[in-house]
């Protein structure tokens, strides 16, 4: 059997075969540094990046939100023009009635009732809010919507008539005294 | 001793590597670098590329450094990689053909006398070979990779290694002839 003397000379000066040849070690360093560090900070601009996006698309997500929900509120009391005359004209009744009220000084405890009553056409105003962000502004909806301020103004009349008889009755009862 | 505080020194490098400290990178990619290079410039005989590949090799060490158990020495764990990355590129680069064509490869190597080349002259000659016998050659005989692991390695079967390794060994034989002819 044929020695194999080329590999045993390699094997015997195998150091030597390592140290021939001088490569540009300095710059390949360099190089694997810059990329290295650029691997190492890369996923952070990244992360940061998409942080931001995220916090920026929640906050447009959420103000876009509100914004459209306060439109679909305001745009199913106007959208139609056959009920805008109606509507502006009912809700103005009664925002004038409510100004009225307030500015006179109406204790709450002196018509609990009337207040009862009151409180109870707020929650009714809310149901049919969601229901109009449910359903749209449909002909029934604004028609129950009518009814409400109607009945509202009925009752903030009631209150106001109420409240002008027992000023009159006080009148009344101080002069006889 | 010798061999136990090298193994502590190469551990603390390990952890320093893992920890990202530039530091202990830039002192394993001084003690293996040299080292690294020769093999893939022995694969790979364009000076540019090898060192591309050398910088491919250490970005990998460095990002894999956590994944080494010890199982192997760092050098050796370190070898792996840089071997693999050489044969992905050279495949890469193109097929790798191990078919053995038919020449005329006269065998002329005497038993009796010494090698008379230069370990510089060797090396300059494998640069020369073809790629498929010389990346052969190189597995088998500077990295001490067995036939049925060089066949595993790059795909082919270990007759094919064999035939591979035979020819490069007779080419080589061939090129130093010739050079001492022209030598005088």
């Amino acid at each position: 059997m044929r020695e194999d003397r080329l590999r045993d000379f390699i094997d015997q000066n195998r150091l030597d075969f390592d140290r021939i040849e001088s490569p540009n070690v300095d710059f390949v360093w360099k190089e694997i540094v810059s990329k290295t560090q650029k691997k190492k900070t890369k996923p952070n601009y990244l992360l940061l990046i998409i942080g931001v996006l995220f916090a920026l698309l929640a906050i447009l997500f959420i103000s876009n939100r509100k914004t459209n929900q306060k439109l679909d509120r305001l745009e199913h009391y106007v959208l139609d023009s056959q009920y805008k005359t109606e509507h502006e004209q009912l809700l103005k009744t009664v925002t004038e009635k409510e100004n009225e009220i307030l500015s006179q000084n109406i204790k709450e405890e002196d018509y609990k009732e009337i207040f009862e009553e009151l409180d109870e056409l707020e929650r009714n105003q809310s149901f049919i809010e969601e229901d109009f962000q449910t359903y749209g502004n449909t002909d029934e909806l604004m028609r129950t919507l009518f009814k409400h301020y109607e009945r509202k103004s009925k009752i903030l009349e009631i209150l106001l008539l109420e409240n002008e008889k027992r000023k009159y009755n006080a009148h009344i009862d101080h002069r006889e005294i | 001793m010798l061999k136990a505080e090298r193994k502590d020194d190469d551990q603390i490098m390990i952890e320093q590597c893992i920890k990202g400290n530039s530091l202990a990178q830039k002192k394993l990619y001084d003690k293996y670098s040299q080292a690294m290079y020769h093999t893939i410039i022995r694969m790979l005989p364009f000076p540019n590329e090898a060192e591309d590949i050398l910088q491919d090799t250490f970005i990998k060490v460095f990002r894999k450094i956590e994944s080494y158990r010890g199982q192997a020495t760092l050098g050796a764990w370190i070898k792996k990689i840089c071997i693999n990355t050489t044969l992905k590129y050279l495949r890469k680069q193109s097929p790798i053909a191990y078919g053995i064509e038919e020449e005329n490869l006269n065998y002329v190597e005497s038993t009796k006398t010494e090698l008379r080349y230069s370990v510089n002259t060797i090396h300059e000659e494998i640069k020369k070979l073809p790629k498929g016998s010389r990346v052969v050659l190189n597995l088998y005989l500077f990295e001490g990779y067995t036939h049925k692991e060089i066949s595993a390695c790059l795909n082919i079967s270990e007759s094919t290694s064999k035939s591979q390794y035979q020819r490069g060994r007779i080419l080589l034989q061939n090129q130093l002839k010739s050079l001492q002819h022209e030598r005088g």
